[in-house]
């Protein structure tokens, strides 16, 4: 009887410790269920909300397919407002007590406080949507992205504006208050634009006027404005700046900003501001990739406009699809990571360019941008994919 | 042509102006807290998003109904008074005599239900709402004053006069005041603590809707839009000593112009903070902030 209580009480301990303890999770019950951590409050939520359903809007049209090599897709989502110490939470909770196949399509660069956990627990964070360039160097073992750090993406606007702007220029900077910012003026200043900046004024997120740094721009003379932001705060700035008597200072930001509601934010001053972004408008039917992906929200979504961040999340699900359909056997993480390492040149009908990875290139877009120019209430590429390496 | 002196006096003078306009809104909002918390001693944290209720409000009825701006501004100020009376009846008249804690924390507690109310009846979308006066800022010689800020100076100084004549000349501002100075005093000459309570609460939730409406054209309107505004107003209500409404006023206006003051000058590694560390400094000076006399009382 002593022998038995103590076989049990083994058992038992073994039990609990594979229950608890993250590992190598396998794909059970022919359903792969993915983790997101996103901000579904707050000021961002409108963003965090348009990659949830990305997210939303893919798995059920693979689910209606019959999904991917027997495998259908679920999805956990939780809300982090933004802030780190949540965010840091909900990825613990998805992997510690619900223990998801993989992370996928979190928004915001404030991923990166939960990268050591991630790192050991071994579970694949794919496709964050953030800038941050700790989620590239080192490059985290199982960590993939389409979107490059700021740096990057500054400094190919910078190279692109550097070599297609003519005359006299004098750029202010508008950049996050915050290491991404300092990675975004860094960029911006190593591109061939850089050495037409003669002012950097930096803004916190919780900033209600950007009055005093527009002051300061206009003091310094500038022409052009740089701004690093979401779509809400580059329409606020551009509208306070053209009330300051800033009429023909000329506008450009980053990829949050390139959204179709920026249009509605921004009214009559959107036209004429430029953005650069990782990927094809999300509202350019002429992109095969993107008319897909419009019929997708029609039938799943409708009445739905979706933005950039439900695109990110709609064309990394494909590129998670093609990894799956290349698995043979059972889809473990391992696998996945494997698969993932091995593509080359994935098509996505243009909305990235060819996308490819590799052992120590998780960046699948090796850095490449699209130029955006708002039109008319549309965003509208100029030429094809620039920068990258 | 303007000489260099000339532009940077000009571009100083700027900096004071956005300052004021901006202390000016923080001050409003403080002035909603010291009025509630100078009748009720609560401390209201649930006021930024009580605000928030009220430009949705206005958005409803000025964007999607076609009303005017002043009818979308009275509409939403009523609002923010039943918000207030509802906040009044449900959350604190229960707990009325309870410790400071645990009203504070009831507030919070009804902040976080407020936010939740809000983003089930509109979500998380961001809305725009028009401004006031239509129209560029007013250009005096090169230094801009925004009409929508100018709008909230005009209304702040129009609410003080009439918070001053309503509080000495009417009953129910005379019971107030007398729930303020003496609590226990008043009581015994027969006012109702639970009709000062709801005078407070709903005079409070009209101011914070007003703000919130105010702010709207600003800030677009969106769940917990009012954060930001709050937590400076909270500030301003500190430095005020939280028992005046001038002392708000104030408090707001300082903290205005060194916000600017510190973002145009100082180092971007401490100018998020130097506000904060610059009320604090006056804090250590004066504990019971500029307005208040006396030692400062502990009340968490």
């Amino acid at each position: 009887m002593g022998s038995y209580y103590k076989f049990a009480a083994v058992a038992s301990a073994v039990a609990i410790l594979a229950l608890v303890t993250p590992g190598s999770a396998k794909a059970a019950d022919k359903t792969i269920t993915f983790g997101m951590s996103a901000p579904l409050t707050g000021g961002v939520a409108t963003q965090g909300i348009d990659a949830l359903k990305g997210s939303q809007v893919f798995i059920k049209y693979l689910n209606d397919k019959g999904g991917v090599n027997g495998y259908k897709w679920d999805l956990i989502a939780q809300d982090d407002a933004l802030d780190p110490q949540k965010t840091l939470a909900n990825i613990q909770y998805l992997i510690s007590q619900k223990n998801v196949f993989a992370l996928w399509g979190s928004f915001g660069s404030q991923q990166v406080v939960a990268l050591p956990f991630i790192a050991r627990s071994k579970t694949p964070f794919l496709f964050v949507y953030g800038i941050n360039a700790a989620f590239h160097n080192p490059v985290p073992p199982t960590t993939f992205m389409i979107i490059p750090p700021a740096f990057d993406e500054e400094k190919a606007m910078s190279d692109f504006l550097g070599n297609h702007l003519t005359g006299d220029r004098v750029f202010g900077l508008l950049p996050l208050n915050n290491s991404t910012g300092e990675e975004f003026t860094s960029g911006f200043k190593a591109g061939a634009a850089g050495k037409w900046v003669k002012s950097v004024q930096p803004f916190e997120t919780t900033t209600t006027t950007w009055q005093t740094q527009l002051v300061a721009l206009r003091a310094a003379g500038v022409t052009d404005v740089m701004i690093h932001g979401a779509d809400a705060w580059t329409a606020k700035i551009i509208g306070e700046a053209k009330r300051l008597g800033m009429q023909n200072v000329k506008f450009y930001a980053n990829t949050s900003t390139a959204t179709p509601k920026f249009f509605q934010l921004a009214g009559e001053n959107a036209q004429g501001t430029m953005a650069v972004t990782f990927s094809s408008p999300p509202d350019d039917e002429s992109v095969p990739g993107v008319a897909k992906f419009l019929a997708a929200f029609a039938k799943y979504e409708p009445g739905y406009n979706p933005g950039t961040a439900a695109l990110h999340n709609w064309v990394t699900g494909l590129i998670i699809e093609e990894a799956m359909k290349n698995i043979s056997g059972e889809i473990t993480q391992e696998k996945l990571v494997d698969a993932l390492e091995r593509m080359k040149d994935f098509g996505s009908g243009d909305i990235l360019p060819p996308v490819s990875f590799s052992k120590d290139k998780h960046l699948g877009t090796a850095g490449k941008v699209r130029v955006l120019e708002a039109r008319d209430g549309r965003w509208k590429a100029i030429g094809g994919w620039v920068g990258g390496k | 042509m303007n000489s260099k002196a000339d532009l940077a006096v000009t571009d100083f003078l700027q900096l004071i102006v956005s300052g004021i306009q901006s202390g000016i809104g923080y001050a409003l909002v403080g002035l909603a807290l010291v009025l509630i918390f100078q009748t009720t001693r609560v401390l209201n944290f649930a006021q930024g998003t009580m605000s928030s209720v009220s430009g949705f409000v206005a958005y409803e009825v000025i964007v999607l109904h076609g009303y005017s701006w002043a009818v979308g501004a009275l509409v939403a100020c009523i609002a923010g008074g039943l918000v207030g009376a509802a906040v009044e009846r449900v959350a604190m008249r229960p707990i009325l005599g309870a410790s400071s804690l645990s009203l504070v924390i009831a507030t919070v507690a009804v902040d976080s239900i407020i936010q939740n109310a809000i983003q089930l009846k509109w979500g998380a979308d961001i809305v725009t709402l028009p401004p006031p006066l239509v129209g560029n800022d007013f250009n005096l010689s090169g230094i801009y004053i925004s009409r929508t800020y100018l709008v909230i100076g005009v209304v702040t100084v129009l609410l003080l006069v009439a918070l001053a004549l309503m509080l000495k000349r009417t009953l129910i501002g005379l019971a107030m005041q007398a729930f303020a100075d003496d609590q226990f005093a008043a009581e015994l000459q027969g006012i109702s603590p639970r009709t000062v309570s709801r005078a407070a609460w709903v005079l409070g939730g009209a101011i914070g809707g007003l703000t919130g409406v105010l702010f709207g054209p600003i800030l677009y309107i969106q769940l917990g839009y009012m954060s930001p505004v709050f937590i400076y107003g909270f500030t301003a209500a500190v430095v005020g000593g939280f028992v005046s409404q001038q002392g708000a006023i104030v408090g707001g206006l300082l903290l205005g112009i060194v916000e600017v003051m510190a973002i145009r000058y100082a180092p971007s590694a401490v100018s998020s903070m130097l506000p904060l560390l610059v009320i604090s400094a006056i804090l250590l000076i004066r504990p019971s902030g500029l307005f208040a006399s006396g030692a400062a009382r502990r009340v968490v």
